[in-house]
């Protein structure tokens, strides 16, 4: 079984119609995409945190990051 | 040559990547619906992974305004994310969404709108007033954007149909994503929720480029045979010579429309 098919669920039969290279850079580029989404996420957070007024801010990380 | 459909959907797939259409056009021999199947369990895969951190910027709904929310959004949060987190925290506050909506600049309505969750549209769709959408929806018009103004008509009820209908003066523009709507019978929901004064005018645009001539043409063969005649009727009073010859250079290109476009030709008298 291809990463592709144990990231995406092997019952996903469109993927058999993929060859291994495909898959392969299909693969590639759904992890670039799961990278990429981490670090735009973890950075809007820092940055809206920083737009917060202070006395909303400190709850709000509070509640964020415990 | 890729279909209407499929290209539709590699774009879908590209977005959700991130990625320019190109690196995914080879995949168009899986068909409209085979891209489809691997574009929602890629998005459904991105979703649900940033799940447990929606819930808890959710959390923070109590400490901030919509105005709090509307300013800080449209000042750092980027599209990607604000999209990606629209959908769940929308579902968790859906009293809040028709105000809020109404405090952001159509701009980012229409920047956020590629990046949300298709599954929290289908839920979200029928609490979302109308009016509360159509300046997000003119401005995905008047940047073409067809693919993405699609795939919130997929989920839109009859309501919103019809505010769409009423707030959206861009014809071109609508004959174009209807063509994209991926399932036919939501096509024809949307014909049905159209008044036929209003089709006309939208049938009629269409033959103004051979682009939207192929969405025209392209729309009306999804359609059953009654309603396809009907505006086949309705789009035939429009036809002079020189749309005709359009038509036909239409065809010539793309001859799986072919018998419709000769329906229309029959019935111009």
């Amino acid at each position: 079984m291809s990463p592709l098919h144990e990231l995406l669920g092997a019952d996903l039969t469109v993927l058999d119609e993929l060859s291994a290279d495909e898959a392969a850079d299909l693969f590639a580029m759904v992890q670039s995409a799961r990278t990429a989404q981490q670090a735009a996420l973890d950075d809007a957070i820092e940055a809206a945190l920083g737009h917060l007024p202070r006395l909303v801010r400190v709850p709000a990380r509070r509640v964020l990051f415990g | 040559m890729t279909d209407f459909l499929t290209r539709g959907q590699l774009e879908i797939l590209a977005a959700t990547l991130g990625v320019e259409v190109d690196h995914v056009a080879h995949l168009d021999r899986l068909g409209a619906d085979g891209v489809r199947a691997l574009r929602e369990r890629i998005s459904n895969l991105l979703f649900d992974e940033q799940a447990a951190i929606f819930a808890r910027v959710s959390k923070l709904a109590p400490l901030t305004p919509n105005a709090l929310v509307a300013k800080v959004s449209e000042a750092v949060i980027p599209p990607l994310v604000a999209g990606r987190a629209a959908g769940a925290l929308g579902i968790d506050h859906q009293g809040r969404i028709a105000d809020l909506l109404g405090r952001l600049s159509p701009t980012y309505m229409a920047d956020c709108a590629p990046y949300l969750d298709p599954r929290t549209i289908a839920v979200l769709a029928p609490v979302v007033p109308g009016d509360a959408l159509v300046p997000g929806a003119n401005e995905l018009l008047n940047r073409r954007d067809y693919v993405t103004a699609a795939a919130f008509v997929e989920y839109a009820t009859p309501e919103l149909i019809r505010a769409f209908e009423q707030g959206i003066e861009d014809d071109l523009g609508l004959i174009n994503t209807a063509a994209l709507v991926h399932s036919s019978a939501v096509l024809a929901q949307i014909i049905d929720a159209i008044p036929d004064e209003r089709l006309e005018r939208i049938l009629a645009a269409s033959l103004t480029t051979p682009d939207s001539i192929l969405s025209g043409l392209s729309v009306l063969s999804r359609l059953d045979v009654e309603v396809r005649n009907r505006l086949v009727d309705l789009l035939a009073r429009h036809v002079d010579a020189g749309t005709r010859d359009s038509v036909l250079q239409t065809i010539e290109h793309d001859p799986e429309l072919r018998a419709v476009a000769e329906q229309v030709l029959a019935t111009v008298s």
